[in-house]
């Protein structure tokens, strides 16, 4: 079933951020979303797993249907079951006293059952495990935006969204990171990320989504829209080194 | 030892310490704590946690010993004043030892008799304590290098470029930690 966006526009109070935006994404794709800073990628991602129009004030239009279920009519605890969202600060989403409480929140919030099993492999899965007693604000950076993707992961959403999880992340740590993502996509989850790297978008998304000023200005296969130099070039998105 | 029974200790220990008013015993309870903190050996950081609390303590002796029989001085107002400082002081240090001796996931289990909601709130506090603290050092510095003087006698002229800032990073941060709990499931009940 997987992500269906039709006409769906947004608006904070006091400004324009969605206009008018169509995609669909098939279940097991993995869709990068680039585009300059402030043209409403995390928005987009909110509207995607319910937080807009249930939590976040402002004025909606449009429908989202994610795995069948429209957003609008929806409770975002119903939503976040099918969509899991990893956004781009870790430490404002880590608030448990240890690993393993971090990761259970999720699935307690859900009644899932088994849950120091599920956390146990949601830890294993980024390699963690070994930490599942300590404290989460002594892990490093890297380590924090795994735990993020662990809490995500334990509660087998299909859909994983995943707000510039690498930004501040360095180079070993980024590359863990989508070593990650390859293998969630592999066992058939559909992964949206938002990335600035468009070299590991350029290697692994099957179709990329390009935002500037609120709207999808080109979607398409990765190896289309990416031979869009000028398009990229206009908008400030690194052209990848395979198309150099 | 168990985190509930430590914290039932503390009740009963500051509520018995507020019914003393006698300077000699004060002073004995005030010396046994001391002792218990220097056999914890927690006293590392005692003297800076204490430093601003022993200002307050010299403010509130004066203040008892020129107002105690008004305008003058009087021995009987400086004894009250010392006997409700030691008082002061106790009761903080016999909290500090607790805190110090507690590890915060403890410290938390003492608060599970609390509905969840509470505990949950006291949890989230704990946490953003080092975030916070991480973003005041982060904007301090940021101030200093664009060449804030913290040596200015106009404390708003010195504070204010920091507490804006933090304040707007705060509640951003808190607007998206509750986004994330709520996209986890989190219902609020």
């Amino acid at each position: 079933m997987g992500i269906k966006v039709e006409n769906l526009s947004f608006s904070y109070p006091n400004r324009n951020v969605l206009k008018k935006i169509n995609f669909k994404i098939e279940d097991g794709e993995f869709v990068g979303l680039v585009g300059p800073t402030g043209c409403g990628k995390t928005t987009l991602a909110y509207c995607l797993n319910g937080l807009i129009p249930n939590s976040i004030r402002g004025k909606f239009s449009g429908r989202v249907l994610i795995e069948g279920l429209d957003t609008k009519k929806h409770k975002v605890s119903d939503i976040a079951r099918k969509v899991g969202l990893v956004f781009q600060d870790p430490d404002w989403q880590i608030f448990s006293l240890s690993l393993e409480d971090e990761v259970a929140f999720g699935l307690r919030n859900f009644g899932f059952d088994k849950i120091k099993n599920r956390v146990k492999n949601a830890l294993k899965m980024v390699d963690l495990y070994k930490f599942k007693n300590e404290e989460p604000h002594k892990l490093s950076q890297g380590q924090k935006q795994k735990l993020c993707i662990a809490s995500v992961l334990a509660t087998d959403p299909q859909v994983i969204i995943l707000d510039e999880p690498t930004s501040q992340l360095d180079y070993r740590n980024t590359k863990n990171i989508h070593e990650i993502l390859k293998k969630l996509n592999k066992k058939g989850k559909t992964i949206l990320l938002i990335e600035h790297d468009t070299d590991f978008l350029a290697e692994y998304a099957s179709k990329m989504l390009v935002m500037n000023g609120g709207s999808i200005v080109k979607n398409g296969k990765t190896s289309e829209v990416l031979s869009k130099t000028n398009l990229l070039k206009r908008l400030g998105i690194k052209i990848p080194r395979v198309i150099l | 030892m168990n985190p509930k029974l430590k914290l039932l200790l503390l009740i009963i220990f500051s509520t018995c310490t507020l019914f003393i008013t006698d300077l000699f015993y004060m002073s004995i309870i005030f010396l046994a704590v001391i002792f218990g903190i220097l056999l914890l050996k927690i006293h590392s950081k005692l003297f800076e946690w204490i430093k601003p609390i022993l200002i307050i303590c010299v403010f509130i002796v004066l203040i008892q010993t020129f107002t105690y029989t008004p305008i003058t001085f009087s021995i009987e107002g400086l004894l009250f004043g010392i006997t409700i400082s030691l008082r002061l002081l106790t009761l903080l240090l016999a909290v500090f030892a607790f805190v110090s001796i507690t590890p915060p996931k403890e410290l938390l289990e003492s608060f599970s008799f609390l509905p969840n909601e509470i505990a949950l709130m006291l949890m989230l506090s704990f946490r953003l304590l080092p975030l916070v603290k991480k973003e005041i050092v982060g904007i301090v510095n940021a101030q200093k290098a664009r060449g804030l003087n913290f040596k200015t006698p106009n404390l708003f002229k010195t504070y204010f470029p920091i507490l804006v800032p933090l304040f707007a990073k705060t509640l951003e941060g808190s607007n998206r930690m509750a986004l994330a709990m709520e996209s986890r499931g989190f219902k609020g009940k």
